[in-house]
């Protein structure tokens, strides 16, 4: 994919989705294009590991414990966590039908994120929004 | 020779008025002359018609109408604009000068003589309201500075020869009440100045200009006030407390921005110095209220009749300002650099308070119609307008220099402001009582004069307490906030050496490094206390000192520090003990270079490399190996040893690892880079640039953000007119973070705007051009130019803000770019107004044009010749070139021959190829 189709296909992704499309240029120019096919564990958990991915096309399953826990769809974030912060991954994700993904690793993510500071609050927002659910999801339980 | 000239020429200049300037020392005259011509003869008509009784009357109305005025001056400047406003209310004096005249001499109607000294009190409040704003409009902080001092003296000289000329007048004219005429045309002249001034200066103008101009000036017009207050030597008048000639463009309240910041009165008088000090007004204009009452009781009793009493104030009047003028100029200076604030803030009030018992003392002795009684509360009124000219109004600006900046202003303003009404409304309703208890009232308000002395006395020694206290968290807050500590105020050196001498390790470095800044032999004494203090802290927080000033002691507490468990302590003593003798920290290295502390490593393994003590290597081939290391964490180490070092031969290998992959390498470079003298940075900064390593300059930029010297930030400024906007505003951000100033006059900056106005031009050019019809079908594509097309006008706009803030007030400048990011129309109205008030004219109307609201467009069709048009130009960021990519992914393959400004274009290019 070329750099501006990229850009079209980040911009899919809910983190990204406000960005401008000269920040994505510059997100699109630090990806990896990945592709898997159906049932390939892209990550797997307990594994240190320091990038992330966005899933451009195709669908993935989330299991923590080998307990499937989620389905992903085009636009997702998987293992953002690692990207930001490298820790073992706290979930295995799975493919579970052919897929296009981007990569994207910590240093690189890095770099951008103190070039372009609108990348930054957008993750920023992001991570609140995950704390804010959170919040609700324990709030729900009692 | 050349300097010689040129210091001439500087000098000749600064004697020499311009043209504005002279014609606003000629509205100051002005203002002078027919200030005096009012006070004369209406305090006389005033006096002779109701005696001294109705005076607290006019106090009030006073304080009430002065108030009134200032709201209106605030509301009416926005609507009218500066001289409009300044030439209508000077004429308005002129005619109701007039009117009272015509009142009192045509008509008999000695009621009069209320609107004469109300109109007194206010025209001298506007007066120099008006003045002060103009000047504020065409001067910069140094002009004013330079030139304000003068244009005021014109004000002293104008009320000197008013007084003086009071009495030939009223011989000539034949009535003391003719000189209201004489008042008239001297408010005339002023106006007719006003205009001519109006002519010659700026087209926009705004009373707000005299706060904003640069917004530097709202603080820095602390200066030309005090200059006003001390040239302000207002003879018997009840309204010399009015509010300072310097406050009121502040009192005027007009910069809005600046406005939204200042902290409440409630908040302010919560602070200890500014309740205390607002209360010392407050006595202090009650004091002087009181005193001025006691002169015009006791003249009522020794003159009869309007010209008796006019002959006497013209002549009081001239002798207090006379007097006031003589001492200030041979001993002001003098007399406030030896005993500085203490003098300045208890002096007033001791003396008054003196002569007041002296006076209480006379009128018991000799009875109240003693000439020794008016002698005495002459004297005393004479005193307390030379003491407060000479001394107090500057020591008490002084102590709010120990405030933040932000409560500063707020502080003089809110107590200025508030306290002065608030004593003319006290002193009336305390006169009023007098007058309704007793029969008469001298006695009586000797006895309360005596009363307020003697707590404006006490506040004095309050006001000063609290200064010092001031001075202690000024000192502890120097790295926080732009305090100005005063070091040739002997107070604050006293305090400060208190401070030195405390047992608070924070406070002993912070007093002993402003004192050594001074003047480094001063702290001698303090630093060998420190270094025999039991607690270790007191001798690490003067370390450094002793290491430039007595290595013997310094090494002692270098070995506590280097066996100290404090991390802090260890790498401070290392430093310490290599700085004084590498060899010395010897033996106390070796089990710290493997220490399991990168930073006590890092120190360590420098002084180590410093002392040659690696066994076969030498610390160069060591350091070497370290720099080729396959490890990027002993890459890092030897960028970090590199730093420690601070040795400009290693300029080449902190380059190397400066553009190392590892991008931890490349902070520890960087960071190094940012400890090196500021000619070793700048060379690197410059290779770097020859380089092209984008990345690299990055890092570097954020990492020497503030440590840069003036040889680099001067290097880096040039970029900012560059084709790379990214690193222009890189720039930016790195010279406004190192404190780097640019002159609004200044080639490059006038060349980094222009960059930035072209820029954002640029993007509505080519918006205009992509007008038309012959290319459809490409909806997406033509949606994506006009969205990066905006990006990259509202890119250059935020930039364009952020390099006015080299030149302009930092804190404005980020308002500004606040109110603009987010992005409501409103908020962006109002950061275009806080601009129109603040840049310079030079670069005002490009600025605007660039920041106004402009539609890029949004049809769904455009036009193929401007399209192609927009993929052949070059000129925009390199990085990303993510403009020139989504014209030419727009356009059909007849641009396919195009030059790519970069990757993104590049690789369109390619595909469609």
């Amino acid at each position: 994919m070329l750099i501006i189709e990229r850009v079209v296909a980040l911009g899919a992704a809910t983190v990204f989705a406000e960005l401008p499309d000269h920040v994505l240029a510059r997100v699109a120019s630090v990806v990896r294009e990945v592709t898997a096919e159906t049932d390939e564990i892209i990550i797997q958990q307990g594994r240190q590991e320091s990038w992330m991915f966005v899933l451009v096309d195709g669908a993935a399953s989330v299991a923590v414990d080998g307990s499937a826990v989620a389905t992903l769809g085009p636009g997702a974030m998987i293992g953002e966590l690692a990207a930001l912060d490298p820790e073992p991954r706290s979930a295995t994700v799975t493919t579970t039908e052919p897929s296009l993904l981007f990569r994207i690793d910590h240093d690189a993510l890095l770099d951008v994120m103190v070039d372009q500071p609108e990348l930054s609050q957008a993750v920023i927002a992001m991570l609140v929004r995950r704390l804010r659910d959170t919040n609700t999801t324990l709030a729900a339980r009692g | 020779m050349a300097t010689e000239v040129s210091v001439a020429a500087a000098r000749s200049a600064d004697r020499k008025l311009p043209p504005i300037a002279a014609l606003l020392l000629g509205q100051a005259v002005a203002l002078g002359f027919t200030l005096a011509n009012l006070i004369i003869p209406g305090s006389a008509i005033f006096l002779s018609a109701y005696g001294s009784g109705r005076l607290p009357y006019v106090y009030l109305i006073v304080a009430a109408a002065g108030s009134l005025v200032s709201i209106a001056v605030n509301r009416l400047q926005d609507r009218f604009g500066l001289h409009q406003l300044a030439i209508s209310a000077t004429l308005a004096v002129a005619s109701v000068a007039a009117l009272s005249w015509w009142l009192i001499a045509g008509n008999d109607q000695l009621w009069a003589g209320y609107i004469v000294l109300t109109l007194f009190a206010i025209h001298l409040q506007m007066g120099f309201v008006f003045i002060g704003a103009q000047a504020g409009r065409a001067f910069d902080v140094q002009q004013i500075k330079r030139f304000f001092p003068r244009i005021v003296s014109g004000f002293v000289f104008g009320f000197m020869v008013g007084g003086f000329l009071a009495d030939p007048l009223q011989n000539t004219l034949g009535r003391a009440d003719h000189l209201l005429l004489v008042s008239a045309g001297g408010a005339g002249v002023m106006a007719a100045l006003m205009l001519l001034a109006g002519r010659l200066g700026s087209t926009s103008e705004s009373v707000t200009d005299a706060v904003g101009g640069d917004a530097g000036l709202a603080t820095d017009t602390a200066s030309p006030a005090d200059a006003t207050d001390s040239a302000r030597l207002e003879a018997a008048r009840p309204e010399s407390a009015l509010p300072e000639s310097g406050a009121p463009p502040h009192a005027a309240g007009a910069d809005v921005v600046e406005a939204e910041r200042a902290p409440s009165l409630r908040a302010l008088f919560a602070i200890p110095l500014v309740s205390s000090v607002f209360a010392y007004q407050v006595l202090s204009a009650m004091g002087t209220q009181l005193v001025d009452f006691l002169v015009y009781d006791r003249a009522v009793a020794r003159y009869s009749g309007t010209e008796e009493l006019t002959t006497f104030m013209g002549s009081f009047t001239a002798i207090l300002n006379l007097t006031a003028l003589i001492v200030l100029v041979l001993f002001g200076s003098m007399i406030m650099a030896r005993y500085g604030l203490r003098f300045g803030v208890g002096a007033n009030p001791l003396v008054v308070t003196g002569l007041v018992v002296m006076a209480l003392g006379a009128s018991a002795l000799l009875g109240i119609g003693s000439t020794t009684l008016f002698v005495l509360v002459a004297i005393a009124r004479i005193s307390d307008i030379t003491l407060a000219d000479m001394a107090t109004r500057t020591s008490v600006n002084a102590t709010f220099q120990v405030l933040p900046p932000d409560q500063r202003l707020a502080a003089q303003v809110g107590v200025e402001g508030a306290g002065v009404p608030l004593a003319l409304g006290l002193t009336a309703v305390m006169i009023l009582a007098i007058n309704a208890l007793f029969d008469s009232p001298t006695v009586p308000v000797l006895v309360a004069t005596m009363a307020v002395c003697v707590a404006w006395c006490w506040l004095s020694f309050v006001v000063f307490g609290r200064y010092r206290a001031g001075t202690v968290l000024a000192a502890r807050r120097r790295m926080l906030d732009d305090v100005h500590v005063d070091l040739a105020e002997p107070a604050t050196r006293a305090a400060l050496v208190d401070l030195a001498r405390s047992d608070s390790a924070d406070g002993v470095g912070a007093a002993v490094d402003l004192l050594a800044a001074d003047d480094p032999g001063s702290v001698d004494e303090l630093l060998l206390a420190a270094t025999a203090h039991q607690d270790l802290a007191i001798g690490h927080a003067v370390l450094h000192h002793l290491v430039a000033r007595h290595p013997t002691a310094a090494a002692e507490v270098a070995v506590r520090c280097v066996q100290s468990s404090r991390k802090r302590f260890v790498v401070d003593g290392i430093r310490a003990l290599g700085h004084i003798d590498a060899k010395a920290a010897g033996p106390h290295l070796s089990g710290l270079v493997e220490h399991d502390d990168q930073d006590i490593r890092t120190v360590a393994l420098a002084a180590s490399i410093a002392m040659d003590a690696h066994g076969d290597q030498t610390g160069r081939e060591r350091l070497d190996q370290l720099v080729h290391a396959e490890s990027a964490e002993a890459r890092s180490l030897a960028a970090g040893i590199i730093g420690e070092l601070g040795a400009t031969e290693d300029v080449d290998q902190l380059l190397e690892l400066a553009v190392d992959p590892d991008r931890q390498v490349r902070a520890a470079a960087a960071t190094a880079i940012g400890s090196l003298p500021d000619a070793a940075q700048n060379t690197i900064f410059n290779q770097l640039v020859d380089v092209g390593d984008r990345r690299a300059i990055g890092e570097l930029l954020r990492q020497c953000a503030g440590r840069a010297g003036p040889e680099t930030c001067a290097s880096v400024a040039r970029w900012l007119a560059g084709a790379d906007h990214v690193l222009a505003h890189r720039g930016v951000r790195f010279l406004v973070a190192n404190h780097h100033r640019l002159a609004s006059d200044d080639a490059v900056f006038a060349a980094a705007v222009d960059a930035q106005v072209a820029r954002a031009e640029a993007a509505v050019h080519w918006a205009t051009e992509l007008a038309g019809n012959d290319l459809t079908g490409k909806k997406d594509e033509l949606d994506r130019l006009r969205r990066a097309l905006g990006a990259e006008r509202a890119q250059a706009q935020r930039h364009l803000i952020d390099v006015l803030a080299l030149a302009y007030d930092r804190d404005l400048m980020a308002r500004v770019g606040h109110l603009w990011s987010d992005r409501i129309d409103g908020d962006h109205g109002m950061a275009r107004e806080a601009l129109d008030l603040t840049i310079a004219e030079g670069h005002r109307a490009s600025v605007l044009a660039a920041l106004a609201d402009r539609s890029i467009g949004d049809a769904e069709t455009c036009s193929l010749a401007g399209a192609a048009a927009l993929a052949r130009n070059t000129s925009w960021a390199a990085e990303p070139d993510w403009l020139q990519a989504c014209a030419v992914s727009l356009c059909d393959q007849s641009v396919d021959d195009v030059v790519a400004a970069g990757p993104i274009t590049g690789e369109v290019l390619a595909a469609r190829r």
